[in-house]
């Protein structure tokens, strides 16, 4: 690991051999400037986090993807997209589910900022129909439930054959989210790419009838 | 094996001609004329030397000294909020304490002095203030005392006096005193909480000898030091900005600024 993550060296410690100042004020008219340069820097990331991940799967053995796994897509119909540690139960979920023959597969997503938008499109075109699991809801968003389900949207707009989008709240402060609520929300998922449509946008595991 | 900490130990003086002539505090600010705080800073700057880190809390020095890409600290300084000054220059003072004492870093230990508002000392920040003097930090925890919170508007602090006429406390028919309580006795009160402190002084800035003094014999001290710094205002306390110095002379001796503080004393 030491390889990976040397020890940490601050490059500009309060040293007074070499004066520097930290955190001086900015004023109204400097915040625009500031904060495009911070966009740009943005932009440039995806290299850096593409060559870390590299970096990390040579030392460590490992074949992460940097941006999006799958797991048990070919061939799917619908998936989970989630991030995080909930992905381990989906896992056991899709493993199920495949047994008893449904055509169900998980999209992992690593990064939200920078969100990999071409990259989501890419793969979500597979697929008829993509269900966010979220732990984090947006009060009076734009689909009413979740934050993923926006990007993921959003991502999705210029495909020529989108999938259908809906969102699902679950495991919201630290909850479980439990394999039943997979099995749930994989029923849904099943009709609404069959249907080519979703009933709701947004439904709460534990509170909606059919999750 | 564990280098021993050295610390640096300030020369007291006996008049002005032995003030420093280096600036740790150089003009390119942007403060008021006749500015009390101001001129406290460069003081404290003096007598603290090159080899010292500055901690500014939000408050007025905070605001009208840095500004992006410009700054009048030719010393190390950070800004902290204005909540936290004593826990940042905690965090300072132990990360000096291991880097000599591992090898790490080579020099006497640096005076780590907080330039804390009374808002940032004894209002907001004195929860963070508390505990650096309760853990028994080495640094100084200086109050710049201009009695209110100048930054956003001269609004009523802990340290504006009975009577103060404020944003907050403008004396009216139903208030016709305009502030109606008392200050705090912001070095009592340190003095009084703190068995791990050594030296709490108060000071104005009428008197720069003495000023010096004081803050060097609480660098000096291996230990957590107070010193309350009487500071006048000319913007909040409408006063023209040629009479600073006689409105902080007359405020020693007399005025509510005696009432509330005892004279310098070390434990």
């Amino acid at each position: 690991m030491d390889e990976f993550l040397p020890p940490y060296k601050s490059h500009l410690p309060l040293d007074p051999t070499k004066p520097s100042n930290h955190g001086p004020q900015i004023y109204a008219d400097q915040g625009p400037a500031i904060d495009l340069q911070r966009g740009q820097a943005m932009l440039d990331t995806p290299k850096v986090v593409e060559q870390a991940i590299a970096d990390y799967n040579k030392i460590m053995g490992r074949n992460y993807s940097p941006w999006v796994e799958e797991y048990k897509t070919d061939g799917a119909d619908y998936v989970f997209f989630l991030q995080g540690g909930h992905c381990k139960t989906a896992r056991f979920a899709v493993d199920h589910l495949r047994k008893k023959g449904a055509k169900v597969g998980l999209v992992k997503l690593r990064f939200m900022r920078p969100f990999p938008t071409e990259k989501v499109a890419e793969v979500l075109s597979k697929f008829k129909a993509v269900g966010t699991v979220e732990s984090s809801t947006s009060y009076g968003g734009a689909m009413k439930g979740g934050n993923i389900i926006h990007e993921v949207r959003a991502a999705c707009y210029d495909l020529p054959n989108r999938p259908v989008v809906t969102s699902f709240m679950s495991g919201l402060g630290g909850e479980v989210v439990e394999l039943e609520t997979f099995y749930n929300i994989a029923k849904i998922l099943d009709t609404a790419a069959k249907k080519g449509k979703v009933a709701q946008y947004v439904y709460w595991a534990g509170f909606d009838n059919d999750v | 094996m564990a280098k021993k900490v050295e610390t640096q130990e300030m020369e007291l003086i006996k008049g002005l001609k032995q003030v420093p002539q280096e600036e740790q505090y150089v003009p390119g600010h942007r403060t008021c004329q006749g500015c009390g705080p101001a001129l406290c800073y460069k003081l404290v700057a003096k007598a603290a030397g090159a080899n010292s880190i500055f901690l500014g809390p939000t408050g007025c020095m905070y605001v009208a000294n840095t500004s992006y890409l410009c700054t009048p600290f030719a010393m190390p300084w950070t800004h902290t909020q204005i909540t936290n000054g004593g826990a940042v220059a905690s965090g300072i003072e132990a990360a000096y304490q291991v880097l000599i004492r591992k090898g790490k870093y080579k020099g006497k230990l640096p005076n780590i002095v907080v330039m804390a508002g009374d808002g940032g000392a004894i209002d907001i920040g004195l929860q963070a203030a508390s505990g650096m003097m309760y853990r028994g930090h080495d640094a100084l925890f200086v109050m710049y005392d201009n009695e209110s919170y100048a930054n956003t508007g001269i609004q009523t602090s802990p340290m504006t006096p009975y009577g103060g006429k404020t944003t907050f406390t403008p004396p009216g028919k139903a208030i016709p005193e305009g502030k109606k309580t008392f200050p705090k006795d912001a070095a009592q009160l340190f003095i009084g909480g703190h068995p791990a402190m050594h030296y709490a002084a108060t000071a104005s800035v009428a008197y720069p000898v003495d000023l010096i003094n004081k803050v060097r014999k609480g660098l000096n001290y291996k230990g957590p030091a107070f010193v309350h710094i009487h500071s006048p205002c000319p913007k909040g306390w409408l006063f023209d900005a040629k009479k600073t110095i006689q409105v902080a002379k007359l405020s020693t001796p007399i005025s509510t600024f005696r009432r509330r503080t005892s004279p310098s004393r070390s434990i």
